[in-house]
Parts: C-alpha cells; structure tokens; sequence
C-alpha cells in the first residue's frame, strides 16, 4: 500500500519523538560515562556533552589503573570479578532455566501434563513479592550449603524465570502442528525423537526469544544476588550499588560506565537473534 | 548497677610513654607483663632497651632498636616523629601485642583473623603512611604478632542488612564484625556480637587513663564502647557533627554593619539555634553570586535526621533524653515539636533541591561558596581544600569549625553535638571460640591511643579521632587542620548519642518518616511529632519494654554529665 | 476426523485418542516431561512457603537472639494478619501499587501498541530502530533507577530543558521530592523501561495476523479504524490480554525504581508493597510480620491472577477449537462486518 506524504512524514514525526523520549535516558547516560569527576553533578549546573572527555570511570571500576577519585578510598576490587560471576549465573541460569521449562511446556502444550492448572500455579510462582520468599530460602541456602555459591545461585535463577519459559514455550509448541510429530512418529521416532528433530526446530524462533528475556532477567537480577551472595559470588547488579555510598556519595561517572558495560551482553544477544524477535510471540492465538 | 570493669581502675598500671624509664615493682611487672617468656620480660625492664625482644614466633625479629625508640616494642618506623605512636611493653598496645603472641605459642590464635571493613575505612589499615614508613598499619600487626589479617569489604549501604543476614545464620566467617554505633543494640541483642567484659578486664585498655583515654571520660567510653552497662564495642570513628561556617562572611565589616542594624545584635557564631535562625535567614540570598544559602545542614532522608537531633537533646540541662526512664518516647513535648519546627522552617535556608541531596551535595556547596553555614562531618575541613579542585573552588580556606548552637537552659548555655553513624567494630560470637580473644586484642591494640591516633593521621580513609592523645598529634593536626583539632576537644566531651538501643533503626526510620512528611508539607510538625511518639511507644511494646527500659537506663551515662556547658565564645580565632 | 485441510495445529481433546504409533506410552513421557519443573517448584516453593507460613504466626525477629527454629517462642497466631489488614501503611502501599499498576500497564500499552502500529509497515531501517527501542528494557533496573535519579533532581537536565524550551523563569519541579509527583517520576520510569516489552509482543501478534483478511478488507474499502475495530482487536486479544497480565503482575512487585528514586518516597510517598515489605525487612527486622504480610499479597494476586488468566485460557481455546471446522466463515463474517461498518458511514 502506497503510503500518502503526510503519513509518511507523521510516521517518521512520530519516531523521532518516542525515541528521542526513549533515547535521552540513554544518551546521558552514555555521555555520563565520559564525564570527568567535576561534571557529574556540579551544583546548578548542566553539562550537556562532556566538557572533557575522559576514560577514567571506566578504568576506575575496571580496577586498571589507580584510583583517580579525589576521595583515594572506596572500592579496591575491579567490577571485573562481578561482571564475571553475572555472565556464569545468568548464563547457565537460563539454560537450566530453558532445560526444565522447555520439557514441562512441551508436556502442558502436547499432552496437557499437570492437568489444569500447572500453568497457573507456575505462574503463581512470579506473584510472590521476592523479598519476603527470600528470606526462608535464605536459611534453606545456608543449611544446604549454597549460600555464596555460583551455584546456588544458578539455581535459583533457574527456579525463578522457569515459568516464563513454560508460558511463552507453551505458545510457541501450540503454534507448531501437530501433524508434525505425528509425521515423525510414523517415520519411525520415538517420542523424544519427534519431540527433538522435528516439533523444536520448529520453535527454533520461540526458543531464541524466550532465551533473550529470561537472560535479561537474571542479568538483571538484584534482590536476590543482595540476600545470597556475599564476596564469593557477588554478581554487577550488587557491586553497582557499592558505588553510590556513604563515603563517595553518588559517583555518577562510575556508575554510567558500569552501565554502559552491563547494557552489552542482552545488547549483543538480541542483536544476534533478531531476526527471531518479532516473528513469533503471538502465544498461540493468530493463526495464519 | 551496671558493671563496669574498668570502674576504680582508670588507669592500667603506669602506663609508660616511650622513652621514660620508670621503675616497675616485681609485683606490677608480672601483673603487666601478662605472659611467661623470659625474653618478653627481658624487654620490658626499662634500660634494656637495646635488647632484643625474643619471642617464640621466628617473625618478631623486627622488634630490635633499630627505628624503635628506647623502651618500645613495637609500632609504626621509618619516618619522623614515629616514636610518638610506639609503645612500650607496659601500654594497651604493648599488652595487646604481648599478649596476642602468647596466644599464639599456647595455640590458642588462628592464623589469620578475618575482618569484616568498611570500604572506606580500608585504606588507613593497609596503605602505608607516611612516606619512608616501613609498613601499614596490618603490616605492624602482622609482623609483631605474627598473625595474619584478612579484609573483607562490606559497603554502608548494605552493611546492617548484611550483619542481620549473618545474625540469623549464625554466620562465623568473620571474627571482627564492623557496623554504625546505632546498630550495636540489635547486634548485642542478637548475639551477633560477643560481650566483651572480660577480655577487657583481662588486657586493660586504656580508655578512661586520663591522658590515653578517650577525650571526653567515662560518658565519651560508655557511649562507644558499652550497651546496656557491659562492653561490646571498639568504636573506630568519631562521627560527632561539627557546626562548619565561613569566616569571612562572620567577618565580613559591611555585613557585620548590617546585621547590626536589622537585628540590633552583633554578628557572632550562633551559640543558639534562636541566634542561627537569624543569620541563617539574613545570609539566604540565592541570587547574589554566587547564591548563598544560610543553613545547609542535610534534610534529606536518613542524612537529615541528625539534625532535628542536635534541636532537641539540649533543651534539658544535662540533656534531653529521646526516651523516659519508664520506657516511653520523650519527644511530644515542647523541646520536640520545637525541635520539629526549627527543622522544617530551616528548609527554605537550604539549596533547591536539598530534600534529595546528600552530604556530598553540601561539600560541594560549601566548596562553592554557597554554603553559610551548617552542621556536618568531621572530615570536611579535610577534603574541602585548594587540592581537591573537584570539591574546592576556592572557599575552602574560609571555613571554620564550632560546636553546634544549643540552648539557654535556666540561665546555662547547653550545645550538644550529636554522632551520625560512626564505625565501630566487635567480636563475632559465632566465629570459633578460639578467634575471640586474638580479634579483640587487634581492637585493644588498633583502638590505642598510640596507634589509633597513627590510624587516622592516614588520609586514606574515614576514621576519625577520639582520643585526648590525638588532637595535639602534628600528623593528625596536619591532616585534619588545627582549628578543627581544637574544635574537636570541645566538641567531644559534649557529644550527645542518636538512639543506639536495640530498634534503633526502626525509632530512627520512623522519626525520619514523619519528619519528611513534615518537611514536605503533608503533615504539620506537631503532627510528625504526635505520630512518632505513637510509633515509637509501639516498637518498644513489641521489642520488649522490660528489656528496653534496661538499655535506656544503662544509656544515659553515656551522655554529656552534668556541668559541661558552653563554650559561649568562638573557638576560631583567626 | 474431520475432513479438514488446513495445517492448523488442532488442539488435542481430552477425549480424542491418538492411533497407536508405537514409543512409551503418553501418559509416561508427559509426567516424565514436567517432573523437572515440579521438582524445582517443590524444592524452591514449598519449603519456603512452609517456613513463610511458618514465621507469619509469630513475631519473630532475627535480633531476639533465637534462630529461625526458635520463633515459636513468639507465636501470636494471627496478630500479624490483623495488624497489616488494620495498618495504614500497609493499605497505604497496596492502593499507591494498585494505582502504579494500573497507570503503568495501561500507559505501556498504549505507547507499545502506537510504536507497534508504526513500526508494522516495512521501511527501511526498521530492523536497526527496532532493536533501539528495546535497548531500554536491557537496562538493568538498578541502572535505570539512577539514570532518572540523576535526571530528575531539581537542577537536573530535566528541569533545564524545560527551563530552556518553555516560556517564563526558571524551572524547578521538585520531581522527587514532592510527596505527589514522586510517584509520577517512579512510574515514568517504569513506562521507560518496560514499554519496549508490549512493543515487542504487540508487534509480534501484528506481524502474524493474516495477511489475505486484511486485504480482503482493505480491497473491499474498509479503513484503518474500522480494520483495527472489528479485525485487528479481536484476533489480538488473547495476546493483548496475556501481554497485560504479565506485565501486570511483575509492576506489581515493583521496586527498583521506587526505592533507588526516592527512597520509598518523602515519607511513604512512593512507598509500594515491596518497598513496604523492604522496610520491614530490612529496617523493622520484623521478618514474622513481614512474612504475614507477603501471605496476604500472594493470596491477593493469586485471586486476581486466577480471575484475569481464566479469559485467555478460554479465548485460546476459543481462538483454537472455533477455528477448527469454521476459521473461514469466522474470518469472512468478520471482513464483513468491516465493511457493513464502513458502509453505515
């Protein structure tokens, strides 16, 4: 359909202003990253661009070259070690979490298993205010040993975002025929073997996305990494509040960097699996 | 009632500054000395001084006269005016160190001590300061006792969350724990943190001796280091507000002139908070260049409400208390809700915006220039100067420091400074049993007046000076400027507590809550008032109030006594 | 079976059999398929819902001194219950994080399904834009609270720019810190962060619909509003609920921002329900009570959840088993009454 002018231009209007809406939070961020100590937040004054512009906040919490803040106290470690443990957890947390999730809602999707309401009370899982489930799970952690542990870690991760992958898996294998298996079965599959090589590469797209969200997720993760790490697994999210303290106050420039540094791993995986993003997350419902 | 174990015994026996030889009794010498060790005694008889102090550990042999002044075994070398923070074997940190390598020989000592630190307080334990020094302060410790220490950082923001985590669980990973004075109720009741009563009557710190003890006696000791009536505490800081102002405004003639004339009183330091009203509003000009602000103390939340607490506790001569004998909340009387009223009305003399800045905002204002005056930490004359060109832009040099402004009590000017946070360390109940002693013998020995005063000579971090001994020291006087120094010693003997009985935290959210509903116009100040006194007689019910009376009575030696009032002159002299 | 030729994925009956094709039996590998999922739930749900449960009947404190073990020493069956349903901190919380909800949700929705409907036709460097306007929801919470705090204090960009373009003296909005915009400021950053989210869904269901419905329509002189009236709407439903309840539930439960922002507000001015529940936690170390009241929201949720879920469940099937044997006459009696709607015009 030929577009008119003025829809066009509307269009195009409109783009620019969302995204200029959307975009400045990110835009000062980024340029707050280059900042110089006495630009972050000079009393009654802006500083729209960087005056100067400086790597320093990036070699500061990258622990590279020594402490440039006038105040010569403050953290000693690098943001390295937490930026490390952030990618294992909410690494291998989403796949345990695309392990189990993925099996269960091929189960609910193809065979209803569970009855009812397994989707719901899965769902019943995300309605609990995090903070004070954290607790009993804290002294359960301890006692089993998992406390301050990547792993534990891990599984928790798993055990929090599983239910998103079963719903958004569950739309996804309702979308794929069911013709599919049952073709394989006849060439002479197992079930498993239907399930595997031909009803999952039909959800390859489905899969890709769900992976993406879960990943944000746990990357994102703060409460829980608060409660239940102490120094051996201490995840980003965690050591980005040792630096907004009683003892630097609000150091701007070190937290724009470290942002600026955590936006890259969902950055680089959505735009790895992009072309899966808006293809499929119709949860079932329109069919072509 | 209360035991106090140091109570008839101020001071250790002789204490031995470095250097002076003193004769020591047999008696006195075996009661001092603490451990068997013929080398141990060889070194402490005053003229031996060249001996060398041999110890069973292999690392101690250091401890030679090479950098040690005479009659020393120990402390920081290398540098000038080193002897000063020595000690001889005869001093709390000679004793701690004495009695921490006894330890060790009968194996009743880790090998190393996990401590839990504050990242900012950090540095002043293991950078080396100051230069040609031979090593820090953990690098002194390790080698005279032989002892390693282990620092595992914690921030501010999550450190009571993190300490309550570890109550819970029991958890013994650390030997020394670190928290504000607020919190040293929750964690003594909690079993967090280990009474310490016998230990110290065992090593003898020096707390109450008149010259080594802290500066302001035995209510300065009680307040740090003791909760209901027993130690737990070393406190490692002294975060007492000082009243900061610029001096050359005060002095200013033309002002002067016209203050004179509009208020028919001559432009002085407020020693009353009625008098920083007036100077406040006159000084408030957000116009001139650059903008003055009259009062900039913090109203924000959390760093704000040490504020409204310096209006109320000197309403009362010696004190006003936050709570009665009986139990129940002090506040909704004239001295709070006046309290409350000053507090909220003092806004419109602070920046835009003060509501959501924090102290660093008000350093930077008083860099600017803009800041008039205001109550704030004990390091701002510190890292407000010409080298710090991000907080500095040349108002620096003016700033003066003073006791907070206080009231006229029946015909006595009472000024009490309140403590905002302050870091204080303890012994983890739950680390092994066998850790406690050699974790608190690092605190006698750190905490001495000696060494504690080297510690915050140390410009890398936040620990300040309590110690008489500290505020003449040239180093700690270099670092801190010597007009603060001064101001210190008055301000400490008349420092007020914040709440720091168990609950502390949750008086102080409430009181704060309400304040800033106040301060942001959705409730009067009466009413703020009104509501806390309610909430806070509910949060004793529910903590215990039989338990809390306890606590609240054993707490009130830990205020300024009776008789400390002024100083109703200026202290900066030029 | 029906004599049926399309390739929709006909949804599995309870009571349809399927031919024996030989493998393990079904009933084996579905149980066997979500045993996983269950032990997870049991293991990470159960028990802490027994101990949550547990420590709500007591006023348990870990700064008693006792341990988890020992809280029945302050067992006051359901006093916590009572107090929270009695506080007005705690109703306080639960209609300031109703109203959030609400207006964020619907807010999301709003500008989601605008920049869906936008990015819908083909243009070029859609593919690149697209991924733009999801980067904020890459933004790690913690971050996306300072960013706005930064933004928001009152000598911050935000009142700068405003000052510069409008008219007048200077600007100075206390975003932050007056008790009645500070929720404002929170949600705004809420609707920052998450309506790329609804974007990505909305469009995604856009995307799929059927191309031949929307010619035909189109073709037949049907327009834009009319299309997305009696077309568009309807087929998106299911998604557009399951979109809105997710969203739902997890603004529910916001936190960041409200506490990195302002703190719980001046006051309890942006004081949410976890921010409530984070007070007493954390401050108040009233883990009994707080466990109390976590039991209430989840009952709560739940009922809502229950009553919001049990639409999309049925448009699903609905959307499924009434395409079955009749998606052809649902599609054309609903280009018709496109056009009959066009036509009255």
């Amino acid at each position: 359909m030929l577009q008119a002018w003025p829809k066009r231009i509307g269009r195009w209007l409109a783009i620019l202003l969302l995204g200029g809406c959307f975009g400045f939070p990110l835009y000062w961020t980024l340029t707050m990253a280059f900042k110089p100590e006495d630009e972050w937040n000079p009393p009654g004054k802006v500083f729209w661009w960087p005056g100067h512009w400086t790597v320093s906040n990036f070699t500061n919490i990258l622990g590279i070259q020594g402490e440039t803040s006038i105040f010569a106290t403050g953290r000693s470690k690098s943001a390295l070690t937490p930026i490390e443990h952030s990618l294992i957890a909410a690494g291998l947390g989403t796949l345990l979490a695309l392990a189990v999730g993925v099996f269960a809602a091929y189960g609910i999707a193809r065979f209803r298993a569970g009855g009812r309401m397994l989707p719901f009370q899965i769902l019943q899982l995300r309605m609990f205010p995090p903070i004070a489930i954290i607790i009993p799970l804290l002294f359960m952690w301890v006692y089993l040993g998992l406390w301050d542990t990547l792993q534990g870690l891990i599984i928790l991760y798993a055990a929090v975002t599983f239910p998103f992958v079963v719903w958004l898996m569950r739309s996804f294998f309702q979308e794929v025929p069911r013709e599919v298996s049952e073709a394989a079965i006849v060439d002479g599959c197992t079930q498993w073997g239907a399930f595997f090589k031909a009803v999952l590469p039909q959800a390859k797209g489905g899969l890709a996305a769900t992976a993406l969200f879960v990943f944000i997720l746990n990357w994102s993760d703060f409460l829980i990494a608060l409660v239940m790490t102490q120094d051996h697994a201490k995840t980003a999210p965690v050591y980005l509040q040792s630096l907004q303290s009683g003892a630097s106050g609000q150091e701007y420039g070190n937290q724009a960097a470290l942002a600026m540094i955590l936006i890259m791993p969902p950055a680089i995986f959505g735009l790895a699996i992009q072309r899966y993003l808006v293809r499929g997350l119709t949860f079932g419902a329109i069919k072509r | 009632m209360e035991r106090d174990s140091l109570d008839g015994h101020d001071a250790p026996a002789e204490e031995i500054p470095g250097g002076v030889e003193k004769p020591i009794t047999r008696r006195k010498f075996v009661a001092g000395a603490g451990a068997a060790g013929a080398g141990i005694v060889l070194g402490s008889i005053p003229g031996y001084a060249g001996a060398k102090a041999w110890s069973p550990g292999s690392r101690n042999e250091a401890l030679t006269a090479n950098g040690l002044a005479a009659g020393n075994i120990g402390g920081p070398r290398g540098f000038k005016g080193a002897e000063r923070y020595q000690y001889p074997a005869n001093s709390e940190e000679g004793r701690a160190i004495l009695a921490a390598k006894a330890l060790r020989k009968a194996g009743n000592a880790p090998d190393t001590l996990v401590v839990q630190v504050l990242n900012f307080a950090r540095p002043q334990f293991e950078n080396k300061f100051p230069k040609g020094a031979t090593g820090s302060i953990k690098d002194i410790w390790e080698r005279e006792t032989g002892i390693k220490i282990k620092f595992i950082e914690t921030d501010p923001n999550s450190e009571y969350q993190t300490n309550l985590r570890n109550a819970s669980t029991k958890n013994g990973s650390f030997d020394l724990v670190t928290y504000a004075i607020t919190d040293t109720g929750d964690f003594a009741e909690a079993g967090l943190v280990r009474q310490i009563d016998d230990f110290v009557a065992k090593h003898k710190p020096s707390w109450l001796d008149p010259k080594y003890g802290y500066a302001g006696g035995r209510a300065t000791v009680k307040l740090f280091n003791q909760y209901k009536g027993h130690y737990y505490t070393v406190a490692f800081d002294n975060d007492t507000q000082p009243y900061v102002y610029r001096w050359d405004l005060f002095n200013n003639p033309k002002e002067k002139a016209n203050f004179e004339d509009k208020y028919g009183e001559p432009l002085e330091f407020p020693t009353t908070w009625d008098k920083q009203a007036k100077i406040a509003a006159f000084f408030t000009r957000p116009h001139a260049n650059p903008p003055l602000y009259g009062s900039v103390e913090r109203k924000v939340a959390f760093w704000g409400i040490v504020n409204w607490q310096q209006r109320f506790v000197c309403s009362a001569d010696p004190n006003m208390f936050y709570f009665k004998p009986d139990g129940s909340a002090n506040i909704n009387n004239e001295a709070g809700i006046r309290a409350a009223e000053e507090h909220v009305r003092s806004l419109q003399w602070s920046e835009p915006g003060a509501l959501s800045k924090d102290w660093l905002a008000q350093y930077q204002l008083f860099g600017a220039g803009s800041g008039v005056m205001g109550g704030t930490f004990p390091n701002v004359t510190k890292l407000v100067v010409p080298a710090n060109k991000q907080l500095d832009k040349g108002y620096g040099k003016y700033l003066r420091t003073d006791v907070s402004p206080g009231r006229m009590v029946n015909g006595k000017l009472v000024r009490r400074p309140v403590i905002f946070y302050n870091i204080c360390y303890g012994v983890n109940a739950f680390a092994p049993k066998s850790h406690h002693e050699a974790a608190y013998l690092f605190l006698q020995w750190a905490g001495g007046a000696r060494m504690y005063t080297y510690l915050t000579a140390n410009p890398g971090g936040y620990q300040d000076p309590h110690h008489s001994y500290s505020l003449n020291d040239p180093l700690v006087v270099a670092s801190y400027g010597k007009e603060p120094m001064q101001a210190f010693g008055e301000i400490i003997p008349r420092t007020a507590p914040p709440i720091v009985i168990r609950g502390a935290a949750q008086y102080t959210q409430a009181l704060d809550e309400e304040l800033q509903k106040a301060l942001t116009k959705q409730q009067s100040p009466t009413k703020a008032i009104q509501n806390t006194e309610k909430r806070w007689n509910e949060i004793t019910k529910r903590l215990g109030t039989e338990n809390q009376v306890k606590a609240i009575r054993a707490n009130f030696d830990a205020w300024p006594p009776k008789g400390r009032y002024g100083p109703t002159k200026r202290i900066a002299q030029a | 079976m029906e004599a049926h030729t399309t390739e929709l994925p006909v949804r599995q009956a309870p009571k349809r059999r399927l031919p024996d094709l030989g493998g393990r039996s079904e009933g084996a590998v579905s149980r066997l398929l979500i045993a996983p999922g269950q032990l997870l739930m049991l293991f990470i749900v159960a028990f802490p819902a027994a101990v949550a449960i547990y420590i709500g009947f007591t006023e348990w404190t870990p700064t008693s001194g006792d341990n988890v073990w020992g809280a029945y020493h302050y067992w006051h069956w359901f006093d916590g219950y009572w107090e929270a349903l009695r506080s007005g901190g705690f109703w306080h919380s639960v209609w300031l994080t109703l109203l959030i909800t609400v207006v964020c949700v619907g807010v999301e929705f709003l500008l989601g399904f605008l920049l869906a409907l936008l990015f819908l036709k083909e243009f070029r460097g859609r593919g690149l834009l697209t991924l733009f306007f999801l980067l904020p929801m890459m933004v790690v919470p913690a971050v996306s609270g300072f960013i706005f705090f930064m933004l928001f204090q009152v000598d911050g960009p935000v009142n700068q720019g405003l000052t510069a373009i409008l008219p007048g003296g200077v600007i100075h909005v206390h975003w932050l810190d007056d008790p009645s915009l500070a929720k404002w400021s929170v949600m705004t950053v809420d609707i920052w962060q998450w309506t790329p989210l609804m974007f990505l869904i909305l469009l995604s269901g856009l995307v799929a619909l059927p191309e031949d419905q929307m010619n035909q329509a189109r073709i037949l002189g049907a327009s834009f509003w009319h299309q997305f009236r009696y077309l568009i709407l309807p087929m998106m439903k299911p998604i557009i609920l399951i979109a809105l309840i997710i969203r739902a539930i997890e603004t529910f439960k916001l936190f960041d921002s409200a506490f990195l922002l302002t703190g719980g507000g001046p006051g309890d001015a942006t004081q949410t329900i976890s921010v409530y529940l984070y007070r007493q936690v954390i401050i108040n170390a009233r883990w009994g009570y707080a466990s109390a009241v976590a039991i209430i929201i989840l009952i709560f949720v739940s009922a809502a959840g229950a009553f919001a879920v049990r639409p999309i469940e049925q448009a699903q099937e609905e959307t499924l088993e009434g395409l079955v044997g009749g998606e052809e006459q649902v599609a054309a009696q609903r280009v018709e009454e496109a056009i009959a709607a066009e036509a009255r015009i």
